[in-house]
């Protein structure tokens, strides 16, 4: 799927009414490293990409299963992340979440890219930077 | 009998404290105890595995006795008498040595992973479906042999836990099917060791279940259990076979023209104007 598609089939869909969509981008999930002492490269089927939203009001996670197709889709608004942390890197950029229910997300946001790839862009990164506690 | 006790006890602890977060990441993260319910198959399974490897090696929980292993493991010498059906089931439920038990019992432990998803009745019934199924590998070999263990049945599970998912196209199916026999292949005919003198890995054992596990997931419907509750499932389909053991674009043609049939039946139509709010 090419960016656009992205945002028209599955992004802009989801947003509510009168919701400013500041940018998206697509994130992988990798799980834990010790996995891969327990069943070696067989980790690597854990891989999750996500399509992220972000908006004035919140972030739109959309997941997507081992075979492409949206899996699950959750909306978190600003005050339910209780801690967001977004890193520095060359290819992609490390983005820590934690949930006011407990849970906790790691992903990896892209930053470089062909052009058909959602990336994320210096707008949407100052503002992630200015939502960071 | 510490290492039987030892081992009942790691199986338990570790399923116990192993708690992956929900799929979906606003759902409530289950407490241990409500995690450890979910996998009752899984755990019962082991347990019966190490009770079955217990009795049968005599005590030492070492080595399989070897009378057993001739009487439970199938075999390709005395094939189709009645006996050798029985030993296509018994033979999913024993081991040849520890490692053999712990190896498998590793794999049945990851492999929880799918119960979380399915529940206990279509966990079951891919590994019992499978694992039988899988006991044709023995016609591939020319020497006499006997094979026991369930890892076929679990290959099953690992490769229903890769393409069990409900709305996949045949295409996306097929794709799949490929890459994970690829991988396979890979991961096992790469590295074809003896592991003792009188001992191989059974590959195409692994390999029938593996196709067995995706023949099953594609095959029958996602609520299918193994003693099915529904009558649904064997409702005559218009092919003139149950509709439970129809593969998906077959039933899905079904219930096609089954709908067509409603949509457009003369005495049934109703007509229901928009409402205007």
């Amino acid at each position: 799927m090419t960016k656009e598609q992205i945002k028209s089939d599955i992004v802009l869909p989801r947003l509510n009414q009168g919701e400013e969509l500041i940018g998206f981008f697509q994130a992988s999930y990798t799980p834990p490293i010790w996995w891969f002492f327990l069943i070696g490269p067989l980790m690597f089927f854990g891989t999750r990409i996500y399509y992220v939203g972000v908006t004035n009001n919140g972030m739109h996670l959309h997941k997507l299963s081992l075979w492409g197709k949206p899996e699950t889709y959750n909306f978190f608004p600003y005050p339910e992340i209780s801690k967001m942390k977004l890193g520095k890197g060359f290819l992609q950029a490390p983005l820590q979440l934690v949930f006011s229910n407990g849970g906790k997300l790691t992903l990896n946001a892209q930053l470089k890219g062909v052009e058909k790839l959602a990336k994320l862009d210096d707008k949407t990164k100052e503002f992630l930077l200015s939502k960071s506690s | 009998m510490t290492l039987f006790l030892l081992t009942i006890l790691v199986w338990t602890i570790t399923l116990f404290f192993l708690r992956p977060s929900p799929n979906d990441l606003q759902a409530k993260i289950p407490g241990y105890w409500e995690s450890f319910k979910n996998i009752q198959a899984t755990f019962w399974l082991g347990i019966f595995f190490i009770a079955t490897f217990f009795v049968l090696s005599n005590g030492t929980f070492d080595e399989l006795n070897e009378n057993w292993f001739v009487i439970l493991g199938v075999n390709n010498l005395y094939t189709f008498t009645p006996w050798w059906f029985v030993q296509t089931i018994t033979h999913n439920f024993i081991h040849l040595n520890l490692l053999h038990l712990w190896t498998n019992l590793s794999f049945l432990g990851i492999l929880s992973l799918y119960e979380r998803n399915v529940k206990a009745g279509r966990f079951l019934s891919i590994f019992i479906f499978s694992g039988v199924l899988s006991s044709i590998s023995i016609f591939f070999y020319s020497n006499p042999m006997v094979s026991a263990g369930a890892s076929a049945g679990l290959f099953a599970l690992a490769a229903a836990y890769l393409l069990d998912i409900p709305k996949l196209t045949s295409k996306e199916y097929l794709l799949g099917f490929g890459m994970i026999i690829f991988l396979f292949l890979i991961f096992s005919f790469a590295e074809n060791k003896k592991v003792l003198d009188s001992f191989e890995i059974d590959n195409w054992g692994h390999l029938s279940g593996l196709i067995f596990g995706l023949i099953f997931v594609n095959s029958f419907q996602e609520k299918f259990l193994l003693i099915p509750r529904g009558r649904k499932i064997f409702r005559k389909s218009e092919f003139g076979i149950p509709r439970g053991f129809l593969p998906r674009p077959l039933l899905r043609a079904e219930n096609q023209s089954r709908q067509n049939e409603k949509s457009f039946s003369p005495e049934k139509q109703v007509f229901v104007f928009p409402s205007p709010y």
